[in-house]
C-alpha cells in the first residue's frame, strides 16, 4: 500500500502550478485516510490531462464525468478551507 | 541498500539520449526518430504532463497569416530589442527566419491551430511585437491553439514521437552526467522511480533538455517539476552556464501560491495599492502607471514592500484591487481570475482585493549552446564544444532571449532549436561523429552522490533546506537587487551549500520513493541558485530583467556581453554577443523604450 501511496502522491506532480497546489494539498492532508473506493477515483482524476482538469477547475468547463466532478469540487477545490 | 558501481547496474545504450519530455525534448527526439536513431527520452514525468501545457497563449512567429506584409525581419528586431540587446542575433536571426518552417510543420503534424474565418491560423498580438522595425504599430503574431497552445503542442509531438518510434523512459530520473577521459559527455547515470532500478543510460549524444529552475525562489510560478535537473548535472560536472542573473518575473503573482493573475486585469483598470490603500504607481510611473512595463511594476512593488507599506500581518505583499469594475465586467471578462483568486486566496475579487506578490516566471540564462545545441566550453572561442553535449529549450541559452523573453517566443525557441540539435546530431552521427567509451571509473564517479544519499544515516533535511534556499533566492536575489544585500545572500548561500553536501535520506526504499528524487532536485536547485546568485552580484549594471539599485544603468562599454559562469572556481567570466547575422545588417544596441 505505501508503494501505491507513493506511487499516487507522485502522480499529483503537474505540469501547472495551480494543479500541483490541489493535488498536493489533497495528498498530504487525506491520502493516507482514503476508501479504497476514493483513492481509485481520486486516481483516475490524476490520471487525466491537465488542460481539462484546469479547464473544469477554473472555467468550469465539463469533464463529462459527475462523479470526477463532484468529487474534485467537494474534495479538492477548496483548497483554502483546509 | 549495497554501494551502486558499475559492474553492479546494467548499461541500456541508445544512439541518442534525450533528457526531459517536454516541448523541446519531443521536438529533437521526433527529429532523431525520425531519421531512424535509436532515441531515448527519458522523463521525470509522463511527458504530456510537462511544464509546456502552462505556455497557454500561443507561439510566435511571422507567418504572415493575420498581415500578409509580416515579416520575420520585423520579429527579429523585437526579439533584439527585448532581450536588451544581448540576445546571440544569428540565433535570433535563425529562430525568426526558420519559424515558419517549423510552425507549418507543426500544422501538418495535426497540431489544432485556431483559424480565422477564411481557414487561415489565427494569431493574437501579445506585448513586445510590432510592424516594421518598431514604427508600424502593435502586430499580432501570435499563432495560438485557443488558450491551450502548450497543451496541443505537447499531444501532437508525443503521437508523432510514437508514430515515429521513440522510446520513452518514463519516469525515470537522471541523476548525473558520465564523462570519459576526454572530457566527452557518454550518457548519465538514472533510475527508474518506479522500481528503484539503477541503470547507465549510454549514448552518442546527450540533449539536455530539462526546462527551467523557478523552484530556486519562494514565489514562482513553475511547478513542481521545474528544478533544473539538466543545468544542475551541468554545473557538478563542471560545465558552464550563461547570463543566470536573467530571471523574467512576473508582478502578479497570488501571494502564498504564485499563480499568476494576468496583465489584463490592470489593461481593464485594476490597480496596485499599499497598506494605505495608495495607489503607488502613480509615483513611479506617472503615465504608464499600473501599466508600466512588468520590471518596472514588480520593482516599485519590492520597493513599497522594503519601505515597510506592504500589506498583510507580515507585510509581505500588496493588493491589486479590482472590486470598482464591478461584478458584471470582472465575470463576464475575468473570470478565470475571479476563480483563482477565490480558490488560492480565500478572496472574492468582486469584494476585495488579491493579494499578490512579484513571481518568478521563466529563466533566460541556461547551457550557453550555438544554434545547432552544441553546448560550450569555458573557453572564449566560438568552436569549442563539449563532445557529446547538447541542451534545448529553457535549460539552453543559445541566446535568443538575452536579458528578456518576449511572450510567445519560448514555444519558438524550443520548436525551432529542437528541431535544429535534431538535424544536426543526426547529420553528424551519420557522418561518423560520436564519442569514445567511458572507463567503468568514470560511470562509478558519476555514482557517487546518489551512494553519497544513499549511504546517509544523519543530516539535513530535504524541506527545511529547499524553504530556506529559497527564501534565501526570493530575500536577496529576486526583482529587487543590491550589492550589499547580495552579498549577504551570498554568504547565506555558502552555508546553506554545506547542508546540501550532507542532506539525510532517511527512507532507502527503492520503489516510488519520491525523497529520493527531492533530495537530488534539490541538490540540482542549489546549483542554479548559486550560479544565479554569483552571476547577479558580479554584472554591474542594470539590463533587462537584471535590475540594480546601485548600478541602475545599462552599461554597454563593459557589459555588452554575456556573462559566462564557471562552477569550478566560482568566477563569473565574459562571453562576446553575436552581432554577426547572415542575412540582414546587425541591430545596433539602442535605448530600449516602449
Amino acid at each position: 500500500m505505501n508503494t501505491d501511496i507513493n506511487k499516487t502522491k507522485w502522480k499529483c506532480r503537474r505540469g501547472l502550478r495551480e494543479l500541483d497546489l490541489l493535488f498536493r494539498k489533497y495528498s498530504e492532508d487525506k491520502l493516507d485516510s482514503l476508501s479504497q473506493e476514493d483513492f481509485k477515483l481520486f486516481n483516475s482524476i490524476l490520471d487525466m490531462e491537465d488542460q481539462p482538469l484546469y479547464d473544469f477547475i477554473f472555467k468550469n468547463e465539463s469533464l463529462n464525468s459527475p462523479d470526477k466532478e463532484k468529487f474534485i469540487l467537494n474534495n479538492i477545490k477548496n483548497f483554502t478551507d483546509k | 541498500m549495497s554501494i551502486l558501481n558499475s559492474s553492479n547496474i546494467k548499461t541500456l545504450e541508445f544512439d541518442v539520449l534525450v533528457i526531459g519530455g517536454g516541448g523541446s525534448g519531443m521536438r529533437t527526439s521526433l527529429e532523431l526518430a525520425k531519421s531512424g536513431l535509436r532515441t531515448a527520452v527519458v522523463s521525470k514525468v509522463f511527458p504530456t504532463r510537462s511544464h509546456t501545457v502552462s505556455a497557454q497563449g500561443g507561439i510566435t512567429c511571422a507567418i504572415a497569416s493575420a498581415d500578409p506584409q509580416d515579416d520575420w525581419r520585423w520579429h527579429m528586431y523585437d526579439t533584439v530589442k527585448g532581450s536588451d540587446y544581448i540576445g546571440d542575433q544569428d540565433a535570433i536571426e535563425y529562430m525568426c527566419s526558420e519559424g515558419p518552417k517549423a510552425v507549418f510543420e507543426l500544422e501538418h503534424m495535426g497540431l489544432p491551430f485556431s483559424r480565422t474565418e477564411n481557414g487561415r491560423i489565427y494569431q493574437r498580438p501579445f506585448g513586445g511585437q510590432s510592424k516594421d522595425f518598431g514604427k508600424g504599430g502593435q502586430a499580432a503574431r501570435t499563432c495560438a491553439a485557443a488558450d491551450r497552445t502548450g497543451h496541443a503542442l505537447l499531444h501532437t509531438l508525443y503521437q508523432n514521437n510514437v508514430k515515429e518510434g521513440s522510446n520513452f523512459l518514463n519516469e525515470w530520473f537522471a541523476v548525473d552526467l558520465v564523462l570519459n577521459k576526454f572530457k566527452e559527455v557518454t550518457g548519465v547515470v538514472a533510475f527508474a522511480i518506479e522500481s528503484g532500478e539503477v541503470a547507465y543510460l549510454k549514448a552518442q549524444a546527450t540533449v539536455l533538455a530539462t526546462g527551467g529552475a523557478g523552484r530556486i525562489y519562494a514565489s514562482t510560478t513553475n511547478a513542481l517539476i521545474n528544478t533544473g535537473d539538466g543545468l544542475g548535472m551541468s554545473l557538478r560536472a563542471g560545465i558552464p552556464a550563461q547570463d543566470m542573473e536573467m530571471w523574467q518575473f512576473h508582478p502578479t503573482g497570488i501571494y502564498g501560491a504564485g499563480s499568476l493573475v494576468t496583465e489584463g486585469c490592470r489593461g481593464e483598470g485594476g490597480y496596485l495599492i499599499n497598506k494605505d490603500g495608495e495607489r503607488f504607481m502613480e509615483r513611479y510611473a506617472p503615465n504608464a502607471k499600473d501599466l508600466a512595463g512588468r520590471d518596472v511594476v514588480a520593482r516599485s512593488m519590492v520597493l513599497e514592500i522594503l519601505e515597510g507599506r506592504g500589506c498583510g500581518e507580515d507585510k509581505d505583499h500588496v493588493f491589486l484591487k479590482l472590486d470598482h469594475l464591478g461584478a458584471d465586467v470582472l465575470n463576464a471578462k475575468l473570470p478565470g481570475i475571479c476563480e483563482l483568486s477565490r480558490t488560492f486566496a480565500a478572496v472574492d475579487p468582486v469584494y476585495e482585493p488579491i493579494p499578490v506578490v512579484p513571481t518568478c516566471h521563466y529563466m533566460m540564462g541556461g547551457t550557453p549552446t550555438n544554434i545547432h545545441g552544441q553546448a560550450f566550453k569555458l573557453s572564449s572561442s566560438d568552436d569549442d564544444y563539449i563532445p557529446g553535449l547538447f541542451s534545448v529549450g529553457e535549460a539552453a541559452c543559445v541566446s535568443v532571449h538575452g536579458a528578456n523573453r518576449l511572450g510567445g517566443n519560448s514555444l519558438l525557441d524550443l520548436v525551432v532549436f529542437g528541431r535544429a540539435a535534431g538535424l544536426h546530431i543526426n547529420e553528424a552521427l551519420k557522418s561518423g561523429g560520436g564519442v569514445a567509451n567511458c572507463d567503468n571509473d568514470d560511470i562509478d564517479l558519476a555514482l557517487h552522490n546518489l551512494n553519497k544519499l544513499n549511504e546517509s544515516s544523519r543530516g539535513y533535511e530535504v524541506s527545511a533546506v529547499k524553504k530556506e534556499l529559497q527564501e534565501v533566492m526570493q530575500n536577496y536575489f529576486g526583482v529587487f537587487r543590491r550589492g550589499d544585500y547580495m552579498d549577504k545572500g551570498v554568504t547565506a548561500l555558502t552555508e546553506i551549500r554545506e547542508k546540501i553536501e550532507n542532506l539525510h535520506l532517511k527512507d532507502k526504499s527503492a520503489a516510488f520513493n519520491t525523497n529520493r528524487v527531492e533530495a537530488i532536485e534539490l541538490q540540482n536547485l542549489f546549483e542554479v541558485a548559486e550560479a544565479t546568485a554569483i552571476s547577479s552580484l558580479q554584472r554591474t549594471e542594470s539590463r533587462g530583467a537584471h535590475a540594480r539599485e546601485d548600478y541602475p544603468d545599462r552599461d554597454d562599454e563593459n557589459w555588452l556581453c554575456h556573462s559566462l559562469y564557471d562552477p569550478t572556481t566560482k568566477v563569473l567570466g565574459k562571453r562576446h554577443v553575436n552581432f554577426e547575422p547572415s542575412q540582414v545588417d546587425a541591430f545596433p544596441p539602442k535605448v530600449r523604450t516602449y
